[in-house]
């Protein structure tokens, strides 16, 4: 269920591209600073989570699925 | 006390042998107490300033970090039962909120009343005069030493600690000493606590490398203060002092040597805070990576004061970008103004807001200001240009990686470097318009000569003393630049050479520095901010 919206965000953000659960979102430039900076946003409130600076690093981005699994943790506290 | 002084020698010395000599687990006592003293001499009446910044922030750091650990519990406890953690969650980020609010509001606070006060009420007043209103009485208060520098540091700790980020300082002194170690207390770099309080758990003592390479890198620091930045600070003084009788030339001349002048005077004085340091075992962080070789503004921010620069990147940037609210104006731009403008605008936005900041933390002067939106609005508008530049650059099939781009670059970073200047020299913000004003109108290439240069206060002798230098430290950058470790290269050279190497700058400093006619010490610059 985290997945389909988080890949519906991606592709609101990002119109035109194909994403799928383990799409490299950084590393194939699929998202730059700008789109990260609007996920984050939209993450936030679509999951109600506080993404926090701490939690924003290439790892937890770096696929949907790593999305996927950093929301889970927030939400777990 | 300045470093360049006999009195801070034998305190140094003697702080050296009481670190060496004490045991390991008792070491950090000899730093502190160094550090008190330091502070004590050059005002033992601020000390209550530092010291209300340690208490505040030690105690909202106690404050906080029990909130932390009781949310953690009771998140535990909700996810045994198989409960939701985020209202847990949001109602102790609100309470953690109020106590890092309350030690916050306290510190700024205070910075601001003895920073910001003077400025403001003379702009009550000028304001009050144009409406033929009452003179404002003015007072000046005594800025603390380095109020600025530990302020952010004190503050970067609370925010950590409201991020969770590292449990708390269970020991005062301890963290006083974070607070105030002298070394980098006057003029940074700005630390963190978890950085350097590892650091001083474990002095390492006695070591022949540390202590060699620490004088090594204070003594470089202290060729770029005493050989270059006090020789460039008569030009830069002359050119300041009354620029109406110069041309825009000989200005924009003067205010490139003030360039040189700032660079080797903080990056000098930085160089020997961390070479103090070093000779403790206790390493501090990086604060100039050769800013004169930045190919653009927002590059060049990236590569001078960098303590402060990720201070603000950290803590105001960060916060305010991924804060939910500003989530929601992001998109709300995103939704009307679209395209390209409308992913970028948000993030400049708040750039813009960084740059203004970084202009009021040098002071509350309008020249200031000035200077923070000056850097604000040229960082703002080549974020929202890089697409267009980019698309410009391919139709005139010009390579991402053109030398002569590069030497473009770096040219007009320069430029825009030196204009910048103006802003924060000038005695006032009119004054500095009025020699913007002068080097554009009236250039004077015309009544160009050798001795035009040559009549800014420094003879022939100091001017080849100057140039050289520069080069000096130009050269050594340039080897940095292309990734090579210079200091560890000398560290590999044979010791004769090494021993050579070392001589020279040592007799530099004292032939072309203490011992040159006329030579008055000056302060270091940034000891003022």
């Amino acid at each position: 269920m985290n997945m389909d919206k988080i890949l519906e965000i991606i592709r609101e953000l990002v119109p035109g591209t194909d994403v799928a659960a383990d799409t490299l979102l950084i590393e194939d430039e699929i998202i730059d600073s700008f789109d990260l900076v609007a996920l984050v946003g939209e993450l936030s409130d679509a999951f109600d989570v506080q993404i926090g600076v701490e939690s924003v690093t290439p790892e937890n981005f770096e696929t949907p699925s790593a999305i996927a699994s950093l929301i889970e943790r927030l939400r777990e506290g | 006390m300045s470093f360049v002084s006999l009195r801070f020698l034998a305190l140094l010395a003697a702080s050296l042998a009481l670190c060496f000599l004490l045991p390991k687990k008792v070491r950090w006592i000899a730093l502190l107490a160094a550090s008190v003293i330091f502070y004590a001499m050059a005002g033992a009446e601020l000390l209550v300033y530092l010291a209300s910044a340690t208490l505040s922030t030690f105690l909202a750091g106690l404050v906080i970090d029990r909130l932390n650990r009781r949310r953690a519990a009771a998140a535990a406890d909700a996810k045994a039962k198989g409960l939701q953690v985020t209202e847990i969650n949001t109602a102790f980020t609100r309470k953690k909120r109020a106590a890092a609010a309350a030690a916050l509001l306290l510190n700024f606070g205070i910075l601001a009343a003895l920073k910001y006060l003077d400025p403001f009420l003379g702009a009550v007043e000028y304001v009050s005069r144009i409406f033929g209103g009452v003179d404002i009485p003015r007072f000046t208060l005594a800025l603390p030493l380095g109020i600025s520098f530990y302020t952010f540091q004190s503050a970067s700790y609370v925010i950590d600690l409201l991020r969770e980020k590292y449990p708390a300082s269970r020991n005062i002194l301890k963290y006083a000493l974070f607070v105030s170690y002298f070394p980098q207390i006057t003029q940074g770099p700005i630390g963190r606590y978890d950085r350097l309080s590892p650091q001083f758990e474990n002095l390492p003592g006695f070591n022949a490398d540390a202590l060699r390479n620490g004088i090594q890198l204070a003594v470089w620091g202290l060729f770029k203060k005493i050989v270059i930045a006090d020789r460039a600070a008569v030009i830069a003084d002359n050119v300041f002092a009354g620029y109406d009788g110069y041309g825009g030339v000989i200005i924009l001349f003067g205010v490139f040597v003030y360039g040189i002048q700032l660079y080797c005077d903080f990056s000098g004085g930085i160089d020997m805070a961390r070479g103090i340091s070093e000779m403790f075992g206790v390493e501090l962080a990086e604060n100039f990576r050769r800013p004169y070789l930045a190919t653009s503004l927002a590059d060049y921010w990236r590569r001078w004061h960098i303590t402060l620069g990720e201070w603000m990147r950290e803590y105001v940037f960060y916060s305010i970008t991924f804060s939910r609210r500003f989530g929601r104006f992001s998109k709300k731009l995103r939704t009307n103004l679209g395209g390209r403008a409308g992913k970028v605008l948000p993030t400049a936005l708040v750039t813009f807001v960084v740059f203004f900041l970084i202009g009021l933390w040098h002071g509350g002067s309008s020249k200031y200001i000035a200077f923070g939106l000056w850097n604000g609005v040229i960082i703002t508008f080549s974020q929202l240009m890089a697409a267009p530049y980019a698309a410009v650059r391919a139709r005139l099939k010009i390579s991402d990686s053109s030398k002569l781009l590069y030497a473009f670059r770096l040219l007009r970073t320069l430029l825009l470097v030196t204009l910048g200047r103006y802003f924060t020299r000038a005695d006032n913000l009119s004054l500095a318009l009025g020699m913007l004003s002068q080097t554009f109108a009236h250039p004077g290439v015309s009544a160009l000569s050798a001795s035009s240069f040559l009549s800014l206060g420094l003879g022939g002798w100091d001017m080849g003393v100057l140039a050289l230098g520069s080069a000096v430290v130009t050269i050594a950058g340039v080897y940095e630049e292309r990734n090579h470790d210079l200091r560890a290269a000398i560290c590999r050279a044979r010791p004769v050479l090494q021993i050579a190497i070392m001589l020279a700058i040592i007799l530099a400093v004292v032939f072309l520095g203490f011992y040159r006619s006329g030579y008055i010490p000056s302060e270091f610059i940034y000891k003022a901010f």
